[in-house]
């Protein structure tokens, strides 16, 4: 039909893609988001407003289960494709593009397709009743469900200990390793109360036992892109982008072109005032914590100080000055770090404390 | 008010129209069942559970003055009308409410991270 | 008094299409901006939001285990009623749908109506990041809505009345923003604000995976979309008769006056917001108290006393 075929045309013009990226493949997942951005298609945010899963890297172990179930969550019409190598990301997201357009294809994924299995998590730690019966797609008689485990999840229960002495739940939930600028591979384990996070615990996975930051580009542009994660989160889209910019010119080799877009960044970013004021007293950790919980000295102040560090940071890298290196941060640390905060300071301050670098991450687990 | 009545009606066939729209071009009419999204893993719990509401003092702060709003509007009709008078008796009430505001505020009130 | 005359109903889908295209020219303005932040051209830019509409309509809708989905819906669907409740109220040029004798009473009822909505919206899901989002939303309205009401009280008290179409007549050739400037800005910030717009866009923003947003796809996401863009028009539109002097201008009829008023300040609606990082609502909490209530409260003696002045 007519119409179909040009609503599909149109709709893969705009298409967004949800990247599922293994740790240790940085330069990969450059290349694969300036492919995205080249084609006019965008970064899908959840697996709701994605047309394509892209897998970056090698997507291993955990990371493979991840990927699977958030396959499972993609609407459809929907591609799943995959590029281990940079060069082989331009054919991966021409192959998406020709699976999209696909309708009969699309048509027979649709009508194939399962509920999901609550059972499979071979995580579920017996808080689920053995009741798994949900096998058909009817609406509404799962609400009738009056077990303790509707839909074969568990309630919420009760928080002995609320910080301001309330009666509330506290509520299991895990953030990463897939979130919009989230460092590729970080799982933190979280109670929240609210939006308030009660206790964490950080760890690794998809790395293979290896350290996140161990390929061969160059930490200047990993500084970039950690600036326009910051950057984004904050809200300021259009400094992430001339961030992003900087990092891309940097994987390009074009030093000097980065050190320039840098520095109308730094006075861009410096000029925002409204930025500073959201920043300043967001997340902050004071010396003495730092220290305790083992963090490097240069996470010390609130986010607006992180901000200006990892500028810094990639403009001394981006000059190649030695030595430069991104901070030491542990998983434990991390976690201590995040004790107390709400979920838009935590998420601000793990993009502030950086890609933990190089050598002295500890991988636990 | 039949305009108003007429706008929410056009407002529904809008919002039934994009479903029509949606129903015929798609490629599977019914609604698919996912997990909530959880980065990728199983929920633990439900997500629909007692919520920690921190800023609870700034919406009964927010009551108190809302419930001023009905003063407001229709003083706002009249106030050219009744004169002076009725402008140094408003906007006493409303610096009483305000002296409470900033009490509130000096204990905390209206902060909450 | 009689500065606008209320039309017969079969001339609400006119209004309905006439927010549809002002909505569509929103969505192609803020896309020309941000292919300009990535260094490409605005070319094709009117005719890119079709790429997403298109995209919505086809994708398979998806309901989450558990989740609400009567208010889900209903949340979801919310905000384009509103907007166009608003609208109802708002007159073009000499013309209104419904010539309300307490037109802006009913404005700000609607936008109120939004807090519902988008909680609803995040409520319904039963997911951990839209549920986030909704509960943000409520604490940024009790940052924003009472400022918005008392700026939204400044031109009643000049104009002796609630009605929107004698506000716009009373203001004859000084516009209401030469003399209620703070009025007009803190009416623009509760505009962003229950349009989700700019530095208010944490209960949708990236850093919950999109928020009340994150488990909506195909048609219901783009029901919320375009009603989020809804109500920065509908707001940027009410402010014409409230602030901009209606439809008075020279050379041009006043209905043209209207829509050109309004698409101007559409246009720096989108491009302020863009220029905002998202304001953390706990920090706004105390702003909309101590500082843009104040404001608001000190402009409304002035206008008050000026009124009774001019009497």
């Amino acid at each position: 039909m007519g119409l179909t075929s040009f609503l599909a045309r149109r709709a893969t013009r705009a298409a967004r893609v949800l990247v599922v990226a293994s740790p240790d493949a940085f330069a990969v997942r450059v290349a694969a988001e300036r492919q995205v951005v080249a084609r006019g298609w965008r970064l899908a945010e959840s697996p709701a407003d994605a047309d394509v899963l892209l897998h970056v890297g090698r997507v291993l172990g955990e990371m493979g289960e991840v990927a699977g179930r958030l396959w499972d969550e993609l609407p459809g019409p929907r591609a799943r494709v995959a590029a281990e190598i940079v060069a082989a990301v331009p054919a991966a997201l021409d192959e998406a593009a020709a699976l999209l357009l696909d309708e009969s294809l699309q048509t027979a994924d649709a009508a194939g397709r399962t509920p999901p299995d609550v059972g499979a998590a071979e995580d579920d730690k017996g808080m689920r009743d053995g009741d798994m019966g949900h096998g058909d797609m009817g609406d509404g008689d799962m609400d009738m469900d009056m077990t303790m485990s509707p839909d074969g999840i568990a309630l919420a229960s009760g928080s002995e200990d609320d910080r301001d002495g309330l009666e509330m739940d506290a509520l299991p939930v895990r953030l990463g390793p897939v979130l919009p600028h989230w460092p590729a591979g970080l799982v933190v384990d979280a109670t929240l109360h609210g939006d308030v996070i009660a206790e964490a615990s950080a760890r690794w996975v998809g790395s293979g036992g290896g350290s996140p930051a161990a390929d061969d580009t160059r930490l200047a542009a990993r500084a970039c892109d950690d600036l326009a994660a910051l950057l984004s989160l904050a809200g300021r889209g259009d400094l992430a982008n001339a961030s992003t910019a900087a990092r891309d010119a940097l994987v390009d080799g074009r030093d000097a072109d980065a050190l320039r877009f840098l520095g109308t960044l730094r006075r861009r970013i410096v000029g925002s005032r409204l930025l500073r004021w959201t920043l300043r007293r967001t997340a902050v950790l004071d010396a003495d914590r730092v220290r305790r919980i083992g963090l490097p000295p240069a996470a010390a102040g609130d986010c607006y100080d992180r901000l200006l560090t990892l500028v810094d940071r990639a403009e001394d890298q981006a000059a190649v000055t030695p030595g430069a290196a991104g901070p030491a941060l542990t998983l434990d640390s991390l976690g201590q770090a995040l004790l107390g905060l709400d979920l838009g300071a935590a998420r601000l301050l793990v993009a502030s404390l950086g890609t933990p670098a190089g050598e002295v991450v500890t991988v636990h687990g | 008010m039949s305009g108003v009545l007429a706008s929410f009606v056009v407002a529904l066939v809008v919002v039934l129209a994009g479903y029509g729209v949606h129903l015929a071009v798609v490629s599977w009419r019914t609604a698919l069942r996912v997990l909530p999204f959880q980065s990728g893993w199983v929920p633990q719990a439900h997500a629909l559970s007692r919520y920690h509401v921190r800023w609870y003092l700034g919406t009964l702060v927010f009551l108190g003055f809302d419930v001023e709003m009905l003063f407001m509007y229709p003083w706002a009709v009249v106030v050219a009308q009744l004169g002076l008078g009725s402008v140094v008796e408003m906007f006493l009430f409303l610096g009483a409410l305000f002296v409470a505001v900033v009490w509130a505020w000096r204990e905390g009130a209206l902060r909450w991270a | 008094m009689a500065d606008v005359v209320a039309v017969s109903a079969w001339w609400t889908p006119l209004a309905a299409a006439l927010l549809g295209v002002f909505v569509w020219g929103a969505a192609a303005f803020d896309g020309a901006l941000t292919a300009g932040s990535r260094g490409m051209g605005p070319g094709g830019s009117l005719t890119r939001p079709l790429d997403g509409v298109a995209r919505l309509l086809r994708q398979r809708r998806i309901v989450t285990l558990s989740a609400d989905r009567l208010l889900w819906r209903v949340g979801g669907a919310g905000l384009l009623v509103a907007a166009l409740l608003m609208v109802a109220v708002t007159p073009l040029g000499r013309w209104t749908l419904s010539d309300l004798d307490v037109g802006v009473v009913w404005f700000n009822a609607m936008d109120v109506a939004v807090w519902a909505f988008v909680w609803l919206a995040g409520w319904g899901a039963n997911s951990v990041h839209p549920l986030v989002g909704g509960y943000r939303f409520l604490a940024l309205a009790l940052g924003y809505e009472l400022p918005l009401m008392f700026a939204l009280t400044a031109p009643p008290i000049a104009a002796h009345s609630l009605n929107v179409g004698a506000i716009a007549g009373a203001q004859g050739h000084v516009w209401n923003i030469v003399w209620m400037p703070v009025a007009f800005v803190v009416y623009c910030i509760g505009v962003l604000g229950f349009s989700l717009w700019g530095g208010f866009g944490a209960p949708l923003a990236s850093d919950i995976a999109g928020g009340v947003r994150a488990e909506l796809s195909g048609v219901d996401r783009l029901l919320l979309d375009a009603g989020r863009l809804a109500l920065l028009v509908a707001g940027a539109a009410f402010a014409v008769p409230m602030f901009l002097g209606g439809g008075v201008g020279p050379l041009l009829p006043a209905w043209a006056w209207t829509l050109a008023k309004t698409a101007v300040l559409v246009a720096a609606l989108v491009w302020a917001g863009r220029r905002m990082p998202v304001l953390r609502p706990d920090l706004l909490l105390e702003v909309g108290w101590l500082v843009l209530l104040p404001a608001a409260l000190l402009q409304d003696l002035v206008v008050a006393l000026v009124a009774v002045w001019v009497r």
